[in-house]
Order: structure tokens, then sequence, then C-alpha cells
């Protein structure tokens, strides 16, 4: 990994974990994930502003969503199947149980829940969805999939009291 | 509740009757009603808020519960706006799995059999039941479309066979009792020149019958599996040698020259019986279809990928692009006689096809209409 300040992420610089890690392995706690990410947007907020923070975490998990489907999902299934492999690696890597509520391929809007979802299941009530860093990880996703730009919107999340966080997906306006 | 009236109690009594009665808008209303006249009695007015949502919630519930029965997706759950409520988590969580419900049923019509429904405890073992029962019947299905495949496979195959019997065979065959039935009643008549003559139509036409019986013969013992590959190498120079021997005497009767191209030094691993059977049954073809004083070529290289690349060209009548596209397949008729009214079945070229895949490599043809055609094929070495 670089440490100029033009660093471009790459998916090799996640390294070989399972050579790194031959006794601990791939998995670690999820308190961990998320004291990463939550002192990372403390720390943000403070310097940063909330609006501009949230915009941070959108465009860090677009990227996340690109790299993913580029090097863990098969790009090359029709929509049905790609959905599947898509639900199949992100209960592989613990990511959250994805389920489709609706799917209109002639629009190309989606509606999506994602169950015990990494960032944000068992979140105390607060009054605002937290999952900005999810909504641009399936809009990555989406983009490198499609090659068409899409807004997504998270309209339920732990943080607004419900139970499943789900996911509006529509195409881009401009 | 107990610092409220007896006024608001007997009202509040009301309106949970109401409720209970399924009289919705009358519990509203009068709720509604009783907030104008007590307004200034009511001593708790979080009590009274936390009714009204009750209500509200309640009434919207019910909305959303008859929405569903009747089978209607777009409604909304009840709004929550404390978000605290346990069972309006519980609403949206139903109309979450009937909406994947719904969507898994659709994506099980396109034919995505791998769905599985986790939730309605028995619904779900029945339903998943069902799937696994509809992809049974699918792999079945999938099974008898290749057995159906197989099956006019075998018939386009017994087919050709007996069309060659009934016609091809016989064809020869009639001229060859033809010309014994001449002799044996006629004998005496003809001079030493004319039985001479008719000696050599004989042979001709019995090597004709000969050759395609060997083929015949081949090619039932290839459909019925008898035929196994045994691959030896050996220099490819003077097997060619060998092969052509057979088809000497018929280029020479239309004064054709057979050339051999094959480098001295090049080998190949390869089955003999089957080599020598494409060798022969090309060159025999290339030889029927060039008119007199014409040339074919047998060469052979070593190829991309190791493969030994065979050819036989010839300076014949070539073939029409409606004629190369029927060849080397089963149920096409593509038989045409010779230059010379020689007989052809198109049987050699279905054998050249089976023995070239058998041993891993193609076949195929480049042709013009009165260009002459090459036929080349592959041997991968391994």
């Amino acid at each position: 990994m670089t440490t100029n300040s033009k660093y471009n992420f790459k998916w090799e610089d996640l390294g070989d974990i399972r050579l790194g890690r031959p006794n601990l392995g791939t998995n670690t706690h999820v308190a961990v994930y998320r004291l990463m990410q939550y002192t990372m947007r403390d720390v943000l907020e403070k310097q940063l502003g909330p609006d501009k923070t949230n915009l941070f975490f959108i465009d860090a998990g677009f990227k996340a969503g690109v790299e993913f489907c580029k090097n863990i999902l098969d790009c090359t299934l029709g929509f049905d199947d790609f959905g599947a492999n898509l639900a199949d690696k992100l209960l592989e890597f613990g990511i959250g149980v994805l389920r489709f509520e609706k799917a209109d391929l002639e629009k190309m809007s989606f509606l999506l829940t994602v169950g015990e979802d990494l960032d944000c299941s068992g979140l105390p009530y607060s009054g605002v969805a937290f999952c900005d860093y999810d909504e641009g990880f399936i809009a990555g996703i989406m983009h490198q999939y499609t090659n068409l730009n899409f807004e997504v919107k998270e309209i339920d999340c732990w943080g607004t009291g419900d139970r499943t966080c789900r996911f509006a997906v529509e195409l881009a306006k401009s | 509740m107990n610092s409220e009236g007896k006024d608001t109690f007997s009202i509040l009594n009301q309106i949970l009757t109401f409720l209970v009665e399924g009289k919705i808008n009358l519990a509203l209303e009068k709720f509604g009603k009783m907030e104008e006249e007590l307004g200034s009695q009511i001593s708790n007015p979080e009590f009274i808020a936390n009714f009204r949502e009750f209500i509200q919630q309640y009434h919207e519930g019910a909305v959303f519960l008859r929405e569903i029965a009747n089978g209607n997706l777009d409604v909304s759950p009840p709004a929550d706006p404390k978000r605290h409520n346990y069972s309006i988590t519980q609403f949206k969580q139903l109309h979450s799995n009937l909406l994947h419900l719904t969507w898994q049923t659709q994506q099980i019509a396109k034919g995505d059999l791998k769905q599985k429904v986790s939730f309605l405890g028995e619904f779900s073992i029945g339903f998943n039941k069902m799937i696994e029962s509809l992809r049974e019947k699918k792999l079945m299905e999938e099974q008898i479309v290749l057995q159906l495949d197989e099956l006019q496979k075998l018939n386009a195959e017994k087919d050709k066979f007996f069309s060659i019997i009934a016609h091809d065979l016989r064809n020869p065959f009639v001229a060859f009792l033809g010309f014994t039935e001449l002799m044996a009643e006629n004998f005496d008549s003809y001079t030493l020149t004319e039985i001479h003559e008719m000696a050599n139509d004989l042979k001709t036409s019995a090597q004709n019958l000969h050759a395609l019986l060997e083929n015949l013969l081949e090619w039932s013992r290839i459909q019925r599996g008898m035929i196994g590959i045994n691959t030896e190498s050996f220099l490819l120079l003077p097997k060619i040698t060998e092969i052509l021997l057979s088809v000497n005497e018929s280029a020479e009767k239309k004064n054709i020259s057979v050339i051999i191209d094959v480098p001295k030094d090049l080998s190949i691993k390869a089955d003999i019986n089957m080599l020598a059977s494409t060798v022969r049954n090309l060159a025999t073809n290339a030889i029927k279809f060039t008119p007199q004083g014409g040339m074919v070529t047998v060469a052979a290289v070593l190829g991309e990928n190791q493969s030994i690349q065979f050819s036989v060209s010839d300076s014949g009548i070539g073939m029409n692009k409606a004629l190369l596209q029927k060849l080397f397949r089963m149920n096409e008729h593509t038989s045409r006689p010779g230059t010379e009214g020689e007989p052809s079945t198109g049987l050699g070229l279905l054998l050249c096809k089976d023995f070239v895949e058998k041993q891993g490599g193609r076949i195929w043809v480049e042709s013009e209409e009165g260009q002459g055609s090459t036929f080349f094929f592959t041997i991968p070495q391994k």
C-alpha cells in the first residue's frame, strides 16, 4: 500500500488475509467494524459537518461496491442470477440478508431489504438512518453491473426504529 | 386515567366498544367530539394524545390488514411517528415478507426454481416441496427432451440406413445382375472383346459395391459403439502412400494425377484404421468429382496446437453453398453421381466425421462451384 496522497484503492490492497492471519482467519467481531465506522464518523462530522460526512460515506461505499462487484460477483449473469449471486455473497461475507421486494427491470427500479445489516442492525432508535455507506455500496454494485448511475435511498433502518434496512434503488435522474 | 372524570371514562369506554365492534369510523368520530366537548375537563393531555395515536394506529392497522386480506400489497403499513411500537414493526415485517414472497413467485414463474420460502411455517414447507417437485419435473422434462433428440437421431440414422439399402445398394446390384444375365443368356453371341469389356464393367460394379458395403459395415459398427480407438505412432508418408494405392485404379481410369504432399519425417499418433478410412473416403470422393485429366492432392502438415492438419483437394466440380451446408449431416440428402456417373451415397463423409471426431479432431470443407474442393481435418497430438 502506498503512502502518498495520490492513493487509489485496489482490491489487492486488502492483502492475502488467509496468509497473514493463519490462526485468526478472515473474520472479526462486528463491533470492531462498527467501532471503526462510527469513530470515523464522529471525527469526520466534527471536522466536516454531517452533510459532507454523509457524502464521504456514500462515496466510499460506492467505491467499495464497484470493487466488490468487480472482484467477487459474476457480472456476466443475467439479472435474476446476478441477484441470487449478490444475495449469496452478502451472506457469505456476513454483510446481511438480502431480499428483493420489487424489481422493475424496464424502469430499473428496485426495492430491497437487508436484514441483520452489518452497519446498523441492533442500533438504538435515534430517528436517523445510518446506512449511508450501504447506500453507496449498493449504488456502486449496480453501477458496475449495469454501467448506469443509480440513486439509492435508505427508507427504513434500525436507526429509525425499523428492524430491517429497506433501500429504494432508482436510476439517477441526471 | 383515574384522574379523568367519569364522563371521560364513559366516552372512552364507548370508543373502545366501537373499536372492538370494528366500527372504527364511529370510534374516530366519537373521539373527535369528546375532545371538543371535554377539552377543558381533560387533565392528562399525554394520556389523551396516546389514546389518539392508539386509535389512529389501530385504524391504519385495520385498513392495512383489510387491504392485505384483499390481496393489495401496494398499501403502506401504519405510520409510527414515535418509532417505538413493536406491533407496527411486525406489520412492516409482514408486509416485507409478502412483498418478497410475491417477488419469489415471480422469479419461480420465470423458471428460477432455486427460490426457497422461509416464513409462515407449514406454508413454507408446502411451498418449498412444491418448488422441489417442479424442479424434479423440470429435470425429467429436460431428460425427456434429450432422449427425444437421441431417438430422432437414431431414427434419422435408421432412415439413412434403409435409404442406402433401398437405393444406393440396389441400383448397382441391378446393373450387376443385368450384366450377368446378358452374359449367361447370350455368351455365345458376344465377341471376346465384348466379353472383356463386360467383365471390366462387372469388376467396377463389384468394386463399388464392395466399397459401399465396407463403409456401411463400418458405419453400422460405429453406431453400435463397437469401434474403439486404438492409437499408435507411425510415420505418415509411407502410410498415406499405402492407403492411396487402393484409389490408384479409379484415378488412372480418369487420368487424374494423385499428388502426395507429406513431409518425410512427419509422424503421427492416431488410429491407423480410422485414418485410413478417412483418407481413402476423401480421396475417393475427390477422384469421383474430378473430371478427366484433373488433379487430386493429399497433404499433411504440423498445424496449430500440435495437431496434424490434413487436406484433400481436387480440381473438380466443387459445390454450391446449399450443398456445402448439408454435408456431414445425417438427415440431409447429399448424394450425387460423380463426373462419370460413379455412385455416391454421402455415407463416406459421415464416416470421416465420426472417425475424426472420435480422435478429438474436426473436419471441414472449403469449396466453390466449378473451382474444386478442399476437405480439411485435424488429428490432435496429445
